[in-house]
C-alpha cells in the first residue's frame, strides 16, 4: 500500500464516520438513539440490513471459498429469500404494531419475564461471541498488508467504530452503513472487472467459466439428499431458511434496522430489497473467487497465500522443506498452466478429444499441486498450531495486493474495512439495545428516566465493543471464519426462533412450558452437535422443531392454560389491563390510545381486555373535555357543572350528579365542535352521575365493545381487593358523599394548600374504601390479577412497579395532542 | 392516532397487494437456482 491508499483507507472511513456523526448530532432521546427517528426509507432499511450481515469475513473470506471450492455455498443462502419473506408478512407488523424497542420484549410481552430474558440472554451471548469473530477478519487483512501487530489492529478498529456507535446510535450505524456498502460495492465490482482484464489475452469468460467447471471450482448446486454434505439444496433451502428465519426475524442486530423504518411497508420493502439481492450477490462474491482461481492457473500463485505465516516459518522453522515443497509445487502448477493453455487451445479449435485429454491432464496436475499445498498447510500448522490454518482466506487480499494498481488497492482495503466496521456496528448498537432495554432497565433499575438510559445505553455499547475487542485478541480462530460464524449461530439461532414460532403461532402455549422447552431443545442441540456430523444448518431446524414440539408436549403435560386457577405466570389467559378515571364526556385521546393498543395486544395474545373504571376519584378537573371548533379549530375546555361546592370538589366522580340544564346547555354547544353522530350519542345519554355519564358515552362511540369495564366504586371489588395503608373513605357530610382521606385515623378533605376540613370520625367497611394513588395498583391487581397493563410513559413513572412486579408494562400508542378529546368522525 | 394499516400499500405499480410482491420475490428465487443449475450443466 502506498500514500494514496492509506489517504482512501483513513479518508473514507473517519470521513463517513464524522458526516454520519455531524448528521445525527443533538438527537439525545432515548427512543431516536435506540431505534432511531422512524424516518429510514426502504433503500437505507435494504443497505443497513444487509451491512450489517455482510461482515468483512463476507467479502475477504468468501472468495476464498469460491477459490477453493467453487460456488456451492451460496446454497447456504437458498432459504434467506423464502424466510424474508415470513418475516415481512408476519414479524414485522407484529413488531411495529407492539411497538418494542427489541425483539425479545414481544416474548415479555407474549410470554413472560424469564422467556423474555431467556431470548435476550441468547442473544447477547452467541452476538457477543461473534462480534470477536466478526472485528477478527479486518485484523488479519491489515496484519498481513501493512505488517501490524494483529492486536493493535483489532484495537484500532474495534475503537473506531466503538466511537462512533456509542457517540451516534441507530441512526448513526443506518447513515454509515449506507455509504459503507456502497464503497465495498464499487470495490468488488472493480475487483471483478480489473480480474476480468488480466486474464490471459483471447480467453474469454466462457472459456474462464469452462476452466473453472472442468476443474470443480462451479459446482454451484448439490442436490445429494446426503445430511453429512454440508451445502446442498435442501440443507440450504430447509435449514438455511430456518437460519435466515432466526436472524432476520429474531436476532435484535438486524430486528433494529428494519424497525428503524419510516412506516411497515419501508420495512417490508427494504426486507424484499435484500431478499432479492442475497443469492446474486453471494454467487457473485463466490464467481469472483471462481475467476481468480481460473487466473491463477495462468500466473503462479505462492504455494501458501498466508505470506506472513509462510516467511516466518521459512525464516525460523524448518525452510529446507518449505523450500522444497515450493519448488514441487511450482512444478505441478507449471505443468498444469500448459494444459490448461492446451485445453483452451483446444477448445477454441473445437476438438473435443484433445479437449477432454488436456482438461483430464490439467485436473490431475492440480491433484498434484493441491496435495503439495495440503502437505504445506500441515507442516506449518505443526509447527504453529494455534496460527490461522485455512488458507483460503489469504487468496482475496493477496490477489488485490499482488495484482491490482494502487488506489484500486486503497479502495478494496478500505471496503473490508467498511464491511467490518457495518456490521460490527449494527451488532454493536444491538447488544448495547438489549442489555440497556432487556435487561437493565426491565431488571435492574426499572424506575430511571430516558437520560438515564440513555446513558446506560452509551455506557452497555461500550463495554461490548471492549468484549469483542478482547475476545477478538484471545479467541482461538482455526476453522474457516465465515463457516465459525454461522456454526456458531445455527447452535442458538434454532432454538431462539422455535420461542418466537410459538409465541406467534401456538397461542395456547403459555411462558412456563416454552420456557423450560427451550433449555431442553438447547441441550439437545448441544448434545447433537458433539455426536453426529451433519450439516450445522439442521441444527437450525432441530433446534426450532424441538423447541415448539416440547412446548407442545410440556403445555399437554401440564394442562391447558387458564384451567388451573392462580397457577402462575404463564399458566393463565392473558388479562390485559388498563386504568383510567373518567375524563371527559368525550374520551381524552389517551384513553382511546389505551383502548387501541390493548386491542392489538389482545389480537397476539388472546386473553381479554380489562378496563379497570377508576370512577372513586373526586378531582373534577378529570372530566375537563377540551373541544375544537370545527373550522376554525380553535379550542375550547368544557366541563360538567355542579350543583355545590361539596359535590365539585369532594364527591366521588361516581356521586358527583349530572345538571340537567348542563345537558341541554352543553348539547347546544356541541355541533360547533363534534361530528352530527357524536351529538346524537350524548343527546341520548341519560346518566344521572358523572361516572355513568362517561361511561355511557364511551361505550357509545364503541370504544367498549368486547372489553369488560370494572369500576373502583363496585362495592363487591372493594370488599374483594386488598387492604391497603393509603386510602380514602367515602362518607356522608354536609348532606352528600364526599371522598375523605384517610390520616392517622382521622378522616379529612383537602381544601387546598395547607387548608383540611375535617370529617367527624365515622364508623366504616372495606365498601367505602379506595385506593391512594400510589396505592391503586396493588389494590387493583389484587382483584383483577392482570398479566398486561397499558399505560403511556406518565403513568409508569408514578406506577409503583414493585407492587406488581408480576405485571408486564406495555406502551400505550404515542399520539399527539394527548388531552384533547377523542371525538373524530368515525366515518 | 390511527393504528398503522396492516395491509398498506405496497406503492409499486402493478404490484399492489403484498402478497404479489412475496410471489414475484418467490418466482426470482426459483429463477436463481434453475440459473445456478443451468450454470453448472452448461459448464461440468
Amino acid at each position: 500500500m502506498n500514500a494514496l491508499d492509506y489517504t482512501i483507507l483513513v479518508g473514507t472511513l473517519v470521513g463517513i464516520a464524522a458526516f454520519a456523526l455531524w448528521q445525527t448530532r443533538g438527537r439525545a432521546d432515548l427512543s431516536s438513539y435506540l431505534r432511531g427517528r422512524g424516518q429510514s426509507g426502504w433503500l437505507a432499511i435494504g443497505l443497513s440490513v444487509m451491512a450489517t450481515q455482510a461482515s468483512a469475513i463476507t467479502f475477504l473470506s468468501t472468495p476464498g471459498q469460491g477459490y477453493e471450492s467453487g460456488l456451492g455455498f451460496v446454497q447456504n443462502y437458498f432459504g434467506a429469500p423464502l424466510a424474508l419473506i415470513v418475516v415481512a408478512a408476519v414479524f414485522v407488523p407484529i413488531y411495529r404494531r407492539l411497538k418494542v424497542y427489541t425483539a425479545y420484549e414481544y416474548l415479555g410481552i407474549r410470554f413472560d419475564r424469564k422467556t423474555r430474558l431467556l431470548g435476550a440472554g441468547f442473544f447477547l451471548l452467541q452476538r457477543g461471541l461473534g462480534a470477536g469473530i466478526t472485528i477478527y477478519a479486518p485484523a488479519i487483512v491489515l496484519s498481513t498488508v501493512l505488517g501490524w501487530r494483529l492486536d493493535a489492529t483489532i484495537v484500532c478498529s474495534g475503537l473506531l467504530v466503538v466511537a462512533y456507535t456509542v457517540l451516534g446510535g441507530c441512526d448513526a450505524v443506518t447513515l454509515t452503513q449506507k455509504y459503507q456498502i456502497g464503497v465495498i460495492f464499487c470495490g468488488m465490482v472493480a475487483a471483478f472487472a480489473v480480474l476480468l482484464s488480466r486474464l490471459p489475452q483471447g480467453m474469454t469468460f466462457s472459456d474462464a467459466l469452462a476452466v473453472a467447471g472442468g476443474l470443480r471450482k462451479i459446482d454451484a448446486v448439490d442436490y445429494s439428499l446426503s445430511p453429512d454434505r454440508r451445502y446442498t439444496v435442501w440443507s440450504g433451502t430447509l435449514g438455511g431458511m430456518f437460519l435466515a428465519l432466526s436472524y432476520f426475524g429474531t436476532d435484535q442486530s438486524q430486528v433494529q434496522r428494519y424497525l428503524g423504518g419510516s412506516s411497515l411497508r419501508e420495512s417490508r420493502l427494504g426486507l424484499m430489497f435484500n431478499a432479492l439481492l442475497k443469492i446474486p450477490m453471494q454467487a457473485f462474491i463466490l464467481l469472483l473467487g471462481s475467476l481468480i482461481f481460473v487466473f491463477y492457473q495462468f500466473e503462479r500463485p505462492p504455494v501458501y497465500f498466508n505470506q506472513a505465516a509462510w516467511n516466518y516459518q521459512v525464516a525460523h522453522g524448518d525452510g529446507t522443506r518449505l523450500r522444497a515443497l515450493e519448488a514441487r509445487f511450482n512444478a505441478a502448477h507449471d505443468e498444469g498452466r500448459t494444459h490448461v493453455e492446451a485445453w483452451v487451445a483446444a477448445r477454441h479449435s473445437g476438438d473435443a478429444s484433445a479437449e477432454a485429454a488436456a482438461r483430464a491432464a490439467s485436473l490431475s496436475a492440480l491433484a498434484r499441486a493441491e496435495a503439495v499445498r495440503g502437505e504445506t498447510r500441515s507442516v506449518l500448522h505443526r509447527a504453529d498450531p494455534l496460527g490461522a490454518t485455512n488458507d483460503s482466506d489469504y487468496v482475496f487480499i493477496t490477489f488485490i495486493l499482488d495484482h491490482l494498481p494502487h488506489g484500486l488497492i486503497g479502495v478494496l482495503v478500505t471496503a473490508f474495512f467498511a464491511a467490518a466496521l457495518s456490521s460490527k456496528a449494527g451488532e454493536l448498537n444491538a447488544l448495547g439495545s438489549t442489555t440497556t432495554v432487556d435487561i437493565y432497565r426491565h431488571l435492574i433499575r426499572g424506575e430511571g428516566d430516558d437520560r438515564s438510559y440513555l446513558a446506560a445505553s452509551k455506557v452497555f455499547t461500550a463495554l461490548w465493543g471492549a468484549v469483542a475487542v478482547g475476545f477478538a485478541l484471545y479467541a482461538h480462530l482455526s476453522e474457516n471464519l465465515i463457516q465459525a460464524v454461522n456454526i456458531l449461530g445455527s447452535i442458538f439461532y434454532g432454538v431462539v426462533l422455535g420461542l418466537f414460532l410459538v409465541a406467534f403461532f401456538l397461542r395456547w402455549i403459555g411462558g412456563t412450558a416454552v420456557f423450560w422447552a427451550a433449555l431442553a431443545a438447547q441441550a439437545l442441540v448441544f448434545v447433537l452437535y458433539r455426536e453426529l456430523s451433519i450439516s450445522y444448518l439442521w441444527y437450525n431446524l432441530i433446534g426450532c422443531a424441538a423447541c415448539m414440539g416440547f412446548s407442545v408436549l410440556l403445555q399437554a403435560a401440564m394442562g391447558p392454560r387458564g384451567s388451573i386457577p392462580g397457577g402462575g405466570r404463564g399458566m393463565s389467559a392473558p388479562v390485559i389491563c388498563f386504568g383510567q378515571q373518567p375524563c371527559g364526556f368525550f374520551p381524552r385521546r389517551f384513553l382511546a390510545a389505551k383502548v387501541f393498543t390493548a386491542r392489538r395486544l389482545r389480537e397476539q395474545l388472546g386473553g381479554e381486555i380489562v378496563f379497570f373504571y377508576h370512577d372513586s376519584d373526586h378531582d373534577p378537573r378529570e372530566t375537563r373535555t377540551t373541544l375544537r371548533q370545527i373550522g376554525t379549530g380553535e379550542a375550547a375546555v368544557l366541563n360538567f357543572t355542579f350543583e355545590n361546592k361539596l359535590q365539585r370538589k369532594f364527591s366521588p366522580l361516581y356521586a358527583k350528579r349530572v345538571v340537567r340544564a348542563w345537558h341541554d346547555n352543553t348539547l347546544r354547544q356541541l355541533p360547533a365542535y363534534v361530528p352530527r353522530c357524536w351529538v346524537d350519542a350524548f343527546r341520548a345519554v341519560e346518566a344521572t352521575t358523572v361516572a355513568d355519564f362517561c361511561l355511557e358515552m364511551y361505550r357509545k362511540m364503541g370504544l367498549l365493545e368486547g372489553i369488560r369495564v370494572v369500576r373502583s366504586s363496585d362495592p363487591d371489588f372493594r370488599i374483594r381487593a386488598c387492604e391497603v395503608s393509603d386510602f380514602f373513605v367515602d362518607v356522608p357530610y354536609g348532606g352528600e358523599l364526599v371522598r375523605a382521606r384517610c390520616v392517622d385515623g382521622a378522616l379529612q378533605l383537602h381544601e387546598g394548600g395547607d387548608s383540611f376540613i375535617s370529617v367527624p370520625a365515622t364508623p366504616f367497611t372495606k365498601s367505602q374504601v379506595s385506593p391512594s394513588r400510589d396505592s391503586r395498583l396493588k389494590w387493583m391487581q389484587s382483584v383483577l390479577h392482570c398479566t398486561h397493563y397499558v399505560a403511556g410513559a406518565g403513568e409508569q413513572a408514578y406506577l409503583r412497579r414493585e407492587d406488581a412486579p408480576e405485571i408486564q408494562y406495555v406502551n400505550r400508542d404515542t399520539i399527539d395532542r394527548s388531552d384533547e378529546a377523542y371525538c373524530e368522525d368515525p366515518s | 392516532m390511527n393504528p398503522e394499516p396492516e395491509d398498506e400499500a405496497t406503492g409499486l405499480r402493478g404490484l399492489r397487494s403484498w402478497r404479489g410482491v412475496y410471489v414475484v420475490v418467490l418466482c426470482v428465487f426459483l429463477a436463481w437456482v434453475g440459473l445456478l443449475t443451468l450454470l453448472d450443466q452448461a459448464f461440468p
